[in-house]
């Protein structure tokens, strides 16, 4: 006799297996809409508006994935919630339909509605894309979506990685990604992923993982993503996301084990590669012979490092600065199957990566203490070491840190433009991971060094001469300090001597506007990567004014330093990443003729927590000095100093934009 | 080098040898002869003046190989003078489409500097779709790179592409940025002509033998401020092919095009029979209504026919979303079940064209399709036109934001050429019809010690003149916000709060804000400034400092707006000049100003669009710079605010 509850026990455990092998799936397409979705309106104060995710979702499996949308459309602008746009044209079966209020439903018709078009073709391959424009959208409807595409894993094919934002243009109600149980299928790579958590108001739950259920990650009132100016969305708090990569079978889960094994294996690997001769060697022995030595190592290890480093620069260009010559030279040549790093020799020139090898191999040979750092840029995913993911570091551009005793340096083989020990801006004040080759390979995350304001320093002096007859005489000299003497490189340096000038004299024409005539204008001391160019211009212009007194910038041709953006949403939570922080100093000197003098008194100075702006006047009879200083402290500010940050920009704007006025004494 | 047996060291030396003796210049490829022909042609010629590339050679030769089906033959010769052009001169691309045309050849060759000649790698060779959301189309762009060019480098293209045309026509624009030394045209088809325009004005050399246009010493045409875009102001050629085979629209007369295409956009639309013309506005203002409410601007071209035959009026309607003419057509539909008449007029919006009767008939003219509804009588509406003793109500659906029986500001001064069913009539379209446009702010508060305003903005919008419209009546106030903040350019620092809002009538919309300006006026010289917001900036040149103007001037006009700024100060203020007017044809303004420790500030400004061909260009440049003296000096002293 069947025991009735035994049936009734096992009737259990089934329907809890049966779950368990279902528990990932889509949610059913077709069914009839719950009325709860048309209850669905807009809500500025959580910032529900245009459209509503009301459930999306993910299922990645191991060679496709499947989704499903379901959207509310709200409005105009709601509508662009509902386009698809596949541009790989990996989309393998699609279906949709657009439901009103008023219970119209239209279905997508295949070859009315799917619209496949070219997406590019080259030699090799044609790739058609699938643009999808849902018919029948109203202001008040919801649409919904399944669709299945080629993928790898959950990756796009081809591809090393790839991060799932959560968060989208439009506020979501339910968002779920599904990963499947990664199985090696037989490839040198496996594929991992790894997970944010999710800040408030954000709902996240995790069901499932391990060896033998999908884990499926889902996460409930998701605001809509915000572009912030100067922000980044990787850096907001509320920006959660899920990342996928390649990685090595035998790879640990343990944050410190994975980059100790990577380190120890992978990059000792490719920072040995590479064949080095007699021509690396002979520029070695000289560099050596510049270096003081205490037996068998250098005397101070940043000052030889140093010199190193200097007499590199003067021995290679690196291919992403090169002047004329080298430029013409560097298209004639062909690339060769065995070239090696000692063809950069041969050649005088080397890209970012070689010029890199060389510094290290040069630091080895020397006995000089250093780690690499490889690091990313402030724009970009910044280094989480727990993410387990190397593709986000810029193992191309690597930098150097030299420590003699307390005393550390960061060197840059690559970046010619700068002082050595100086490093490009971008790179400046970011997470890195540093590796010691002297002590097994061993890692750590450390911070690139952020430079002050004085690294970055643009002197504009002006001596100017007004006569009698009101012709304004203008000698301006320009030079400048870290980025702002790399922007005069990048101007000019790769172009011919005559195209120099003449390229300069372009730009000044356009800043100067009709009012001034260029006399003249000389570029001196531009012959290496790393002079401090100066610029000199000759110009003049006749001022002329119906009334007694004159009125003009006692810093012609000078623009607005920063981008000033017009709209900055409110809310912000993402860092401010400014370019560099930076001291902008401009002098006139004037000589007004007899009997002139300033008029009135336009000077002030503000300042706050950003920088601060002063505009100083000093008039003495016919002699007026103009003082006109911006300094920027800080390019890496927390959100909530964007108020500040504002306030300082309109400074800015008031202070390029100020004139002076001048007329002879004792007239009104 | 590895040791080499003896014996292997003879024959490889000889081969050495041997390679040493041919002459210098020797090598495996050379540029074309064409290419040759034009390097020696201007081997003694100077370079023109400060031109970064010349462009020795540009040929364009036109055949078929039957009615419609055109081949495209093209060559360039070119020489980079300096690095700026070098990203230029690299790369050559032909406009297509995957569905009407197909590149059949395409060649490069790059001599360097150096003498040495390399030729385009067919693995630099791309062609990208060009189609979005907003735009399905099949165009497409191929592009062909060559590598390593630099100054003194010689670049040459030569292509060959199928083309299946719509109209037997086609328009070229034979000028670039870049002076040209030897431009030629040809349509190499019996019975095919060539019609140069505006060549007299722009001073170009050139020579007409049969259907062959050779123009010499071409100069470079360089962009400049308030100029208008690609249209009757530049140099252009009309190429006129021999219809025939009764597939393609007649060119004899606007009639026979107007007639034609009445005809073929009625059966595309697949509208029921034409009613008669109407004597009550009601049910047509309904079906316009539900229509503009239903249907989303979005282009939909994937055929070669589908950019001026316009979709079934069924597909639009299923689809909410159409292009212009599409909009006509869904229009035609709707009306039609309501027997209401409707007519396709085509226009011409935006573009540097303004045709009339008179001129050469060709689809190049028009870019933009509306309606025109036969009346019975005057509904008294304003976009009513009558001609020829009939009565028209101009449409435009694709405006949705236009006031129905208006049409917007950007018909102002143009012509409509309505299709009838026989022939063409022309429309000039009444100042009267166009809804007017306007803006009125008002800016109340006080100022502090360091002169920041505390106080209300508000906004009143006639028309749909900077958007707020759009915005109100898609529920977005953020966009309004965003489009007051925009139009005003105001900084960054104004904290605005939207406090009130109504649209009365539908037709003015009016917001009030909460306003908070830090620096709302800035020191200068020996005084405050208002915002360039209130005062605009001064007024620039219109051409670069060194060089003459080439280009027609384009004075796009000034929405009506007035400024009316009351504010409080703790420290009296006395403006520059307390009254100023400036009253010319195109522009008018006016400042009245009454100072001490309550400002109150009256700015109003009005200005007209003009153009001034390049025939007109001394008095364009005339007017230009009376006006720009004139408020420049009032802009320094006049509105300058002193304690």
């Amino acid at each position: 006799m069947i025991n009735r509850s035994l049936v009734l026990c096992l009737f259990w455990i089934g329907s809890g297996l049966a779950s368990a092998l279902t528990a990932g799936s889509l949610p059913d397409y077709g069914k009839t809409l719950p009325d709860s979705v048309w209850h669905i309106d807009e809500n500025p104060e959580k910032d529900i508006r245009d459209a509503v995710i009301v459930n999306d979702y993910w299922q990645l499996n191991d060679i496709y994935v499947r989704r499903y949308r379901m959207i509310r459309i709200l409005s105009e602008r709601g509508k662009a919630a509902a386009e698809l746009i596949d541009e790989e044209g990996l989309v393998r079966s699609i279906k949709g339909r657009v439901i009103d209020r008023d219970g119209t439903v239209v279905t997508f018709d295949k070859k009315e509605d799917f619209v496949e078009v070219l997406a590019y073709k080259t030699r090799y391959e044609k790739k058609k894309s699938l643009l999808l424009v849902p018919p029948g959208l109203t202001n008040d409807c919801v649409v919904e979506l399944e669709w299945t595409y080629a993928s790898d894993d959950g990756l796009p094919q081809g591809s090393q990685y790839h991060r799932y934002f959560v968060q989208e243009p439009f506020y979501a109600l339910k968002k779920t990604i599904e990963i499947p149980v990664l199985r090696n299928r037989g490839e040198y790579l496996m594929t991992r992923y790894v997970w944010s958590s999710a800040a408030e108001p954000v709902k996240m739950t995790k069901i499932g993982g391990g060896k033998t259920r999908p884990t499926i990650l889902t996460y409930e009132n998701v605001p809509p993503a915000k572009w912030h100016p100067f922000g980044n969305a990787h850096y907001d708090p509320q920006m959660a996301f899920v990342l996928g990569f390649k990685t090595y079978p035998d790879t640990t889960k343990e944050t410190e084990k994975f980059w100790k094994n990577f380190c120890r294996e992978r990059v000792k690997s490719f920072m040995n590669e590479g064949k080095l001769g007699d021509d690396y060697r002979r520029w070695l022995s000289n560099a050596k012979s510049h270096m003081e030595f205490e037996g068998k190592r250098p005397k101070n290890m940043i000052t030889a490092a140093q010199t190193l480093l200097e007499r590199l620069h003067s021995r290679l260009a690196c291919t992403r600065l090169m002047n004329a010559e080298q430029l013409a030279a560097y298209r004639a040549t062909k690339k060769r199957d065995n070239d090696t790093l000692e063809t950069c020799f041969e050649r005088g020139w080397a890209d970012t990566f070689e010029m890199s090898m060389i510094y290290f191999r040069a630091l080895e040979d020397l006995k000089i203490d250093h780690r690499i750092l490889f690091a990313t840029q402030t724009d970009e995913a910044p280094f989480r070491p727990n993410e387990r993911n190397p593709f986000v570091l810029a193992f191309g551009s690597p930098f150097f840190e030299v420590h003699d005793g307390q005393n550390t340096a960061v060197f840059c083989a690559w970046a010619t433009e700068f002082p050595a020990g100086y490093l490009p801006t971008s790179f400046q004040g970011t997470r890195a991971l540093a590796v010691n080759p002297a002590d097994k390979w061993a890692h750590e995350q450390v911070g690139v060094p952020l430079f002050g304001p004085e690294n970055n320093r643009l002197v504009r002096h002006f001596q100017m001469n007004l006569s009698q007859k009101r012709r304004l005489d203008v000698t301006m000299t320009r030079q400048g300090s870290g980025a702002h003497n790399a922007l005069i490189k990048y101007r000019y340096w790769d172009l011919p001597e005559e195209e120099r000038v003449h390229e300069a004299r372009r730009r000044w024409r356009r800043r100067l506007g009709h009012d001034y005539e260029i006399d003249n204008l000389t570029i001196e001391n531009n012959d290496t990567t790393k002079s401090i160019v100066k610029l000199t211009l000759q110009a003049h212009s006749q001022l002329d004014s119906e009334y007694s007194w004159l009125t003009f910038d006692p810093f012609p041709g000078t623009y607005l330093p920063f981008q000033n953006p017009t709209i900055w949403p409110k809310d912000r939570n993402q860092p401010i990443l400014l370019d560099y922080p930076c001291e902008l100093t401009d002098v006139a000197e004037i000589t007004l003729p007899a009997g002139w003098a300033l008029r009135g008194d336009p000077s002030w100075t503000k300042s706050n927590g950003i920088g601060s702006v002063s505009y100083v006047v000093q008039g003495s009879g016919q002699g007026v000095v103009v003082q006109r200083k911006i300094i920027l402290k800080n390019s890496i500010l927390g959100p909530q100093q964007e108020r500040d940050l504002k306030i300082f920009l309109a400074w800015v704007e008031e202070a390029i934009f100020q004139t002076i006025a001048v007329a002879k004494e004792g007239v009104n | 080098m590895r040791y080499l047996p003896r014996l292997m060291v003879i024959p490889f030396a000889a081969l050495v040898l041997v390679a040493s003796l041919q002459p210098a210049k020797a090598q495996f490829r050379s540029l074309p002869d064409w290419a040759d022909a034009a390097l020696r042609e201007t081997a003694s010629a100077q370079p023109p003046e400060d031109a970064d590339m010349w462009r020795l050679l540009d040929e364009t030769v036109i055949e078929e190989t039957r009615r419609g089906h055109l081949v495209i033959r093209r060559r360039i010769v070119q020489r980079v003078l300096r690095e700026r052009a070098v990203d230029y001169a690299s790369v050559f691309w032909i406009d297509g489409d995957t569905e009407s045309t197909k590149v059949k050849r395409l060649r490069g060759w790059h001599r360097a500097a150096s003498g040495k000649i390399n030729t385009l790698d067919k693995g630099n060779v791309i062609t990208v779709g060009v189609a979005d959301s907003e735009y399905l189309s099949n165009e497409n762009v191929t592009l062909a790179m060559l590598e390593k060019v630099g100054p003194g480098s010689i670049v040459v293209f030569e292509s060959k592409e199928e083309r299946r045309s719509f109209f037997p026509q086609d328009l070229v624009f034979p000028v670039s940025s870049y002076p040209i030394a030897k431009r030629v045209i040809h349509a190499n088809i019996a019975g095919a002509s060539l019609r140069p325009v505006a060549f007299e004005e722009w001073g170009l050399q050139h020579r007409i033998e049969g259907n062959r246009l050779m123009m010499s010493s071409v100069p470079g045409i360089k962009s400049e401020p308030l100029a208008p875009s690609l249209g009757e102001s530049l140099p252009h050629v009309f190429i006129l092919f021999p219809s025939g085979d009764g597939q393609s629209a007649p060119m004899e007369s606007w009639d026979a095009f107007a007639a034609w295409y009445h005809r073929s956009f009625g059966a595309a639309v697949g509208a029921g029979q034409a009613g008669e013309p109407i004597a009550d506005e009601a049910a047509l203002r309904k079906v316009h209504e539900e229509l503009v409410e239903r249907l989303t601007y979005k282009q939909r071209y994937l055929s070669l026919s589908r950019s001026w035959i316009p979709a079934a009026g069924k597909d639009v309607e299923r689809r909410a979303y159409g292009d212009c003419k599409d909009m006509v057509g869904c229009l035609m539909y709707r009306a039609g079940l309501s027997k209401i008449p409707v007519l396709p007029a085509l226009a011409t919006i935006e573009s540097d064209r303004y045709p009339n009767a008179g001129s050469l008939v060709s689809p190049f003219h028009f870019n933009h399709v509306i309606a025109a509804i036969p009346l019975q009588k005057s509904l008294g509406l304003a976009a009513e036109v009558e001609a020829d003793g009939q009565r028209f109500l101009l449409v435009d659906p694709t405006s949705k934001n236009t006031t129905f029986g208006f049409l917007p500001d950007v018909f102002r001064g143009r012509n409509v050429m309505v299709c009838l069913p026989d022939r063409a009539l022309w429309l000039a379209v009444p100042d009267t019809g166009l809804e007017s446009e306007g803006l009125k702010v008002q800016l109340t508060g006080s100022l502090d010690a360091e002169m920041t305003l505390t106080g209300k903005l508000q906004v009143s919008e006639s028309g749909d003149a900077i958007g707020l419209r759009r915005a109100y009546r898609a529920g977005a106030l953020r966009d309004c916000e965003w489009a007051v903040r925009q139009h005003f350019d105001l900084p960054a620092v104004v904290d605005l709060v939207l406090s009130e809002h109504k649209a009365s009538g539908g037709a003015e919309i009016q917001l009030v804000f909460e306003v908070m300006w830090p620096s709302f006026l800035r020191r200068d010289a020996d005084g405050f400034r208002l915002p360039w917001a209130v005062t605009t900036s001064t007024r620039g040149h219109l051409h670069e400092p060194d060089r003459e103007r080439a280009m027609p001037i384009l004075l796009p006009g000034i929405i009506p707006t007035q400024w009316q700024v009351t504010l409080d100060s703790q420290v009296a203020l006395q403006p520059g000049v307390p009254d100023w007017d400036w009253s010319s044809d195109y522009h008018q303004l006016a400042w009245k100003a009454e100072g001490g420790n309550r400002l109150s500030i009256s700015f109003q400004k009005e200005g007209q669009k003009k153009l001034f061909a390049k025939n007109d260009l001394k008095q364009g440049l005339d007017y230009w710079a009376n006006y720009r003296d004139s408020f420049n000096r009032f802009w320094v002293n006049g509105m300058l605010l002193r304690p």
